[in-house]
């Protein structure tokens, strides 16, 4: 440690030290720990998005973290919440991982036959952490659920909303509707609110009391404040019975909407609800606009239909044994049959589709539905390449550590490691996938 | 569980006793070798797979009696007083007036043909007195005992009455006593099915039965009138003005055996082979009875093979004839369809019992480990060593094998279930701690070897009652992929068993830290943390390959590389420990103490994702649910807290010491 | 594709340094999809107790135990009526009217347990048709007919009718009952209606008694 370091040299070094490695693995390490105990009562999209997802972590819940350890058996602390300023969230960590892994791990490593492995790793590490980000940032996924003999070219992500607005035009023209992300309306709960516009539109459009899990009551009383159109929003709990978080998909959010006519001024409201069963209809002169509360849809560059949908179940049990569905691909006049089965997904234009649920359709008629998982990652096959590199550049370090305390040739014995760690994975590959 | 609530609604109006039976055998017919051998053998298609009878017996009796034996004692246990015969009125002994000890295919035939005595066994573990009281019973007094069947009966309907409650009420609600209650009613249920097996043949409509169908005499032969019955049932007036009825539908779910469908006894294998499911005595009455379908002559042919077996009796030739006769047609039948292979396989290694011999070659090696350091020079050091050498190899090898039959039986590769990662993080850890110990020869990792190979071979043990279901599950869909579960599962199972070595080589050191026999930098101490560094190491790339593996393998089959779920975080909180660990080393600021601390922790990581994880309730991967796993993973916590609590009152000792030589600590730790 | 929570911090800063007044926040919508040609058409104009799902307004809730009709199976007279399941009387498992305008009645209810017993039951419908209480030994005479393969306690009884709720008695009524009563449920028919028209449907009650049974196919299916 040179005490006459510039300060760009000490900052280099900071950046680049076992010290700042190691607090940040250390403080991604309790990240961890406290999200996936969390998950118990906020549920894995929540807390993934506090924990994993954060610039800044706003607070810890130990009072949930403590339940879920089931240490409330022995002594219940209550709900107690730790505010915390200023303290990176997993990204904002991810983030300085990159930075401290390619200037310590890449740049300031000393370079001799002996580090070789290292280097291998934290290059290989390095491209994961980028293929996660272009999945985070980049990737789409959602769901699919056709019955027999329907089509469809969209599919729902999983746990993006939106608010729609669409015109409503005349038959056989191209429909086309005005998109509102989740994070734009998601933090405006009782009291706050944001008015939206459009040039073309004729109104502008102020959404409200937005509630995560709400169901939307009749107004019995008659006297509510809050109640359009005899109803008002009820808000739910996000919990079970039990005390568990429901799972992000059987949340429906609800928001009040409050259109101003941009001519006349005059006020019109309505509420929108994740699982209502249609839109609500806006009327401005002579032109309708249909407005939805909905998961995000994507647009696939080509239709499924499905044609045939099947499900085997162990014999005598009603555990399923695979899924498989017969379908066709629609893209530009062409058809084209595939089958998409439990772990063999199809892959097509960038997009692959999995097989994930089935419905015998017993409730609905005798239909039979699918329900298909929807994925386009530009970084999909990144992580096998970096698994792979990170695996050779493990084993090259660890075992010629090894061979020298054995007093082995270390580059016999490293080679010999990598022959059969990739001859066994390569002969796995080849014999059972 | 549904199931069970709507025969339980029915069978708590029809509970009858079946007429005298003429037939019972003597248990010593039934305790003959080769009769056992005979039905132990019986392929039986059970929760969708193909196993023997000796499975479900077994099984069965460690649901009931949380055991996988019995005797035939007042007490159940080996030093209770002799049971009397209540048919012959003598005592139950051996050659010299030991009593009997039966096995779970024993105590099932015991269970079908005698089931007089049956009654007076003591079978239903009960965990807590109180609820016996709450019956309405007079408790014996222990908080914990074995109850027979005759001395919960009395108190049956508010057995039923109780359960019914009960289960209308949230499983976190009920009390220990209601929970056992509970549990008490199901076997109660459950064994009074058993005992009533055979009643379609032994009793079928009572002793004087009224209103039989037209052309039906006594005695009754099912195989025969079977149709007669389902029609006197199906047309006409209600079935439960049928006088006969009670004891009809009593026999019938006898015949099943179960109320859970999946569990029905079903060993009549179809000679079609598009039909999957196999037929069982309980399923063709019933399906019969029902109107559903009629009885194919196949399937009576079956019923009357079956009816052959209990009308053979009580002459020992016949019997064993009729046995043996049925299993080969059930074998045959079973080969034709290419089903039933393994099932030979299976009850050979049944018998075997690979784990519970492993964990006790384990201890035996475990003690020749520890004359080992009595006086590690000498001869007789010399052969402790060597003898427990041969131990653990041979302890390791029995576990190793029980294992790949498993594989074998399953045709799949290792682990499957938290029951299988117990079975293969044992093994493994074993085989690891023999490799060091080949490698190094300091004795460190024979007892490596003994301590988690024996330790995990018990916990396994404990671990089945826990569950009492069959081991061998099957899968869930998304899960049938042998590429996978051959390359991830077995990877990050390694993993866990490296780090856990790791963490038991810590462990070893501040053990022998505590009791002075190991100083800082001292040579063994540095041979010591060189050894848990090259675990940590080898733990890193497994854990580290065997997670990215998993998420590919997600990926692949569905759709997402990580998905934050608990399974999953806890394999990358052990990544990141190691990782930790090995820069925090790297940087200088931790050393010998310092890493064997940080090991502890590591340990205490492995044992929360492995254990602790399934128990938060959510996620993909809660498949093992096991009361009572926190206060044992707490307990783990505890020890190692103390360790720890240890390991920084040494490093600040240490650091004391370092401070007043004055002396830099050699550079020779950090390139080690 | 996400918003990077790089911009959601810039765009936090900004609201807070920006807004007071939250209502007065104002933002363009930049974002438009094409709608699919497979979508469903436009429901337009949906009134809100449609969308709401608020149409039947006695929407029994999910997870409510399935009726106990199933258990049983059972035959209906001839000229006898039998309403449908009405979840409202839901103590009701079988309801039947009978007679020229329907005056008849006869209803099928279980009750768990033994119901308060045999006594208070049986003195609860004499008082329903304005008679004195019976005491132990009068109710034990009480003649016994086959009924769910057990015996059940018949009950027949003149009078004056002031059924559940109601002002007025009806006069000149007669009351036919049955009453099963076990430790686990008590199982109780019960008819009455104008004593000649009672007179007449006699035979047809015990027929109708006698086809009551436990439903077998529906306790295999569960």
């Amino acid at each position: 440690m040179a005490p006459t370091a510039s300060i760009p040299a000490r900052i280099f070094r900071t950046l680049s030290s076992f010290g700042l490695a190691t607090i940040t693995l250390s403080l991604l390490l309790i990240y961890t720990f406290l999200g996936t105990l969390e998950q118990a009562e906020y549920g894995l999209v929540a807390s993934q998005e506090r924990y994993f997802e954060s610039v800044f972590l706003d607070r810890i819940d130990i009072g949930a973290c403590w339940r879920a350890l089931a240490l409330d058996a022995y002594w219940d602390i209550g709900n107690i919440q730790l505010p915390l300023y200023i303290v990176p969230g997993g990204y904002t960590l991810m983030a300085i991982l990159f930075v401290n892994m390619s200037l310590g791990g890449l740049i300031r490593i000393r370079k001799s036959p002996k580090t070789i492995g290292v280097v291998i790793s934290h290059f290989a590490i390095l491209f994961m952490i980028a293929a996660g980000a272009v999945s985070y940032h980049f990737a789409k996924e959602g769901n699919l659920t056709l019955a027999e003999g329907e089509t469809s070219d969209e599919f729902r992500s999983f746990h993006d909303r939106v608010i729609e607005i669409e015109p409503v035009v005349a038959d056989g023209k191209q429909r086309n509707a005005l998109v509102i992300d989740d994070s734009l309306f998601q933090d405006l709960s009782q009291g706050k609110g944001r008015t939206f516009t459009h040039p073309d539109l004729p109104f502008d459009l102020l959404i409200t009391n937005f509630k995560r899990n709400a169901e939307p009551r009749r107004d019995t009383s008659g006297e509510r404040r809050d109640a359009v159109d005899g109803y008002f929003i009820q808000e739910m709990s996000t919990l079970d019975e039990a005390g568990q978080a429901l799972p992000d998909e059987q949340l429906a959010s609800a928001c009040m909407a409050i259109v101003k006519d941009k001519k006349t001024g005059e006020e019109q409201k309505g509420l929108l609800w994740e699982f209502a069963a249609a839109p609500w209809t806006v009327t401005i002169g002579d032109q309708k606009f249909l407005l939805t509360l909905a998961h995000r849809t994507y647009k696939l560059p080509f239709a499924i239909r499905l044609d045939e949908t099947t499900q085997e179940k162990h014999p005598g049990t009603d555990r399923a044994r695979k899924f498989t569905s017969k379908v066709t691909k629609l893209s530009n006049g062409r058809e084209e049959k595939k089958v998409v089965t439990m772990n063999e997904p199809v892959r097509s234009e960038g997009y692959a589709v999995f097989q994930q649920t089935f419905d015998s359709g017993e409730k609905r008629g005798g239909i039979p539905q699918s329900g298909f998982q929807i994925v386009e990652n530009p970084s999909d096959h990144w992580p096998l390449i970096s698994c792979i590199i990170v695996a050779i550049g493990l084993l090259i370090h660890f075992t010629m550590m090894l061979a020298r305390s054995m007093k082995w040739n270390e580059w016999i014995a490293a080679a010999a490691a990598v022959v059969v760690f990739v001859g066994g994975f390569g002969i796995a590959m080849w014999k059972l996938l | 569980m549904k199931t069970f609530r709507w025969i339980f609604a029915l069978l708590t109006f029809a509970s009858v006793a079946p007429a005298e039976d003429a037939r019972l055998p003597s248990l010593d017919l039934l305790r003959d070798p080769e009769v056992v051998d005979t039905f132990a053998a019986i392929p039986v298609q059970e929760i969708g797979r193909i196993k023997p009878l000796e499975n479900i017996a077994n099984y069965r009796l460690l649901r009931l009696r949380a055991r996988r034996s019995l005797w035939l004692t007042d007490n159940g246990e080996m030093d209770g007083a002799p049971l009397t015969d209540p048919t012959t009125q003598e005592g139950i002994t051996k050659e010299g007036g030991k009593p009997v000890k039966l096995s779970g295919t024993e105590w099932l035939l015991m269970t079908w043909f005698r089931p007089d005595l049956s009654k007076t066994v003591p079978l239903f573990k009960v965990d807590n007195s109180a609820a016996i009281e709450e019956l309405g019973l007079e408790s014996h007094g222990k908080k914990r005992d074995q109850y027979t069947f005759n001395e919960i009966e009395p108190a049956r309907t508010t057995l039923m009455e109780k359960m019914a409650e009960y289960r209308e009420m949230p499983a976190k609600e009920r009390s220990p006593e209601q929970r056992m209650i509970v549990q008490l009613a199901v076997n109660y249920l459950d064994y009074e099915m058993m005992l009533a097996h055979f009643d379609f043949i032994r009793s079928p409509v009572g002793e004087d039965p009224q209103d039989l169908p037209e052309g039906v005499t006594q005695p009754v032969r099912l195989s025969k009138d079977l149709t007669k019955f389902a029609t006197a049932i199906t047309s006409g007036g209600p079935p439960m003005s049928l006088p006969w009825f009670r004891y009809f539908g009593q026999a019938v779910f006898g015949a099943m055996m179960s109320g859970n469908a999946e569990q029905q006894l079903r060993i009549f294998p179809p000679t079609d082979p598009n039909t999957e499911i196999w037929d069982g005595p309980g399923t063709v009455l019933f399906q019969t009875i029902r109107g559903e379908s009629e009885p194919t002559p196949e399937q009576l042919e079956w019923l009357a093979a079956y009816e052959d077996i209990y009308l053979a009796l009580p002459d020992a030739d016949q019997f064993k004839a009729a046995a043996k006769g049925f299993l080969e047609e059930v074998q045959t039948a079973a080969a034709a369809r290419d089903e039933g292979s393994r099932v030979g396989l299976e009850l050979s290694a049944l018998r075997a019992d690979y784990f519970f011999w492993a964990q006790w070659v384990f201890l035996v090696g475990f003690v020749f480990v520890a004359l080992s350091w009595v006086s590690p020079t000498s001869i007789f050091g010399k052969v402790s060593k060597g003898t427990a050498w041969l131990f653990l190899l041979s302890a390791t090898g029995l576990a190793i094998t029980g294992v790949i039959i498993r594989c074998l039986i399953m045709q799949r590769p290792p682990i499957t279930t938290l029951y299988e990662t117990i079975l293969f993080i044992g093994a493994s850890c074993a085989l690891l701690g023999l490799i060091a110990e080949w490698i190094t020869k300091r004795g460190l990792g024979l007892l490596i070897a003994a301590i988690a190979g024996g330790g995990c071979m018990f916990l396994a043990i404990q671990f089945e009652p826990s569950e009492a279901a069959d081991t061998m599950q099957l899968l869930q869909a998304v899960l049938i992929t042998n590429f996978w579960l051959s390359t991830h599962v077995p990877m990050i199972n390694l993993g866990y068993a490296a780090c856990m070595v790791a963490a038991l080589i810590s462990m070893i050191y501040f053990v022998r830290r505590l009791f002075g026999a190991l100083t800082t930098n001292s040579d063994e101490a540095r041979f010591i943390t060189r050894a848990a560094y090259g675990f940590i190491g080898f733990g890193l790339f497994l854990s580290l390959v065997g997670t990215v593996l998993g998420g590919i393998w997600a990926n692949y089959s569905w759709g997402r590389f990580w998905g934050w779920d608990p399974k999953e975080n806890g394999a990358l909180m052990i990544v990141l420990m190691c990782l930790v660990i090995l820069h925090a080393r790297l940087g200088g600021y931790i050393r010998e103490v310092g890493l064997h601390c940080c090991n502890l922790v590591l340990g205490c990581i492995v044992i929360f994702s492995w254990f602790g994880v399934n128990q938060l309730g959510v996620g993909l991967h809660a498949y093992g649910f096991t009361d009572g796993t926190w206060p044992k993973i707490y307990a783990y916590w505890g020890s190692q807290g103390a360790l720890l609590a240890y390991g920084i009152y040494l490093s600040i000792r240490d650091r004391q010491a370092r401070s007043k030589k004055g002396s830099v600590d050699s550079g020779s730790e950090a390139t080690a | 594709m996400k918003p990077s929570p790089l911009c959601a911090m810039v765009a936090l800063c900004t609201t807070v340094f920006t807004s007071c007044d939250r209502l007065q926040e104002r933002m363009e919508i930049t974002e438009t999809r094409e709608v699919s040609e497979f979508a469903r058409s436009p429901a337009v104009d949906i009134p809100s107790s449609t969308r709401f799902y608020d149409d039947t307004p006695a929407q029994p809730a999910a997870g409510q135990p399935p009726s106990l009709r199933g258990l049983l199976v059972w035959e209906v007279p001839q000229g006898w009526t039998e309403l449908p399941e009405d979840a409202s009387s839901s103590m009701r498992m079988i309801d039947i009217r009978f007679g020229p305008n329907n005056e008849g009645e006869c209803y099928v209810s279980l009750m768990p347990g033994s119901a308060g017993g045999l006594n208070a039951n049986v003195n609860r419908w004499r008082s329903q048709m304005g008679l004195p209480p019976l005491d132990e030994a009068g109710i034990a005479a009480l003649p016994k007919k086959p009924f769910f393969n057990r015996d059940a306690t018949y009950i027949e009884m003149d009078g004056d009718f002031s059924g559940f709720g109601a002002t007025d008695a009806k006069k000149d009524y007669r009351m036919l009952g049955l009453i099963h009563s076990a430790d686990e449920a008590t199982i109780f028919v019960k008819l009455t209606g104008p004593r000649t028209v009672v007179e007449e449907n006699t035979p047809q009650f015990e027929a109708f008694c006698q086809s009551i049974s436990p439903n077998s196919a529906f306790l295999n299916q569960q």
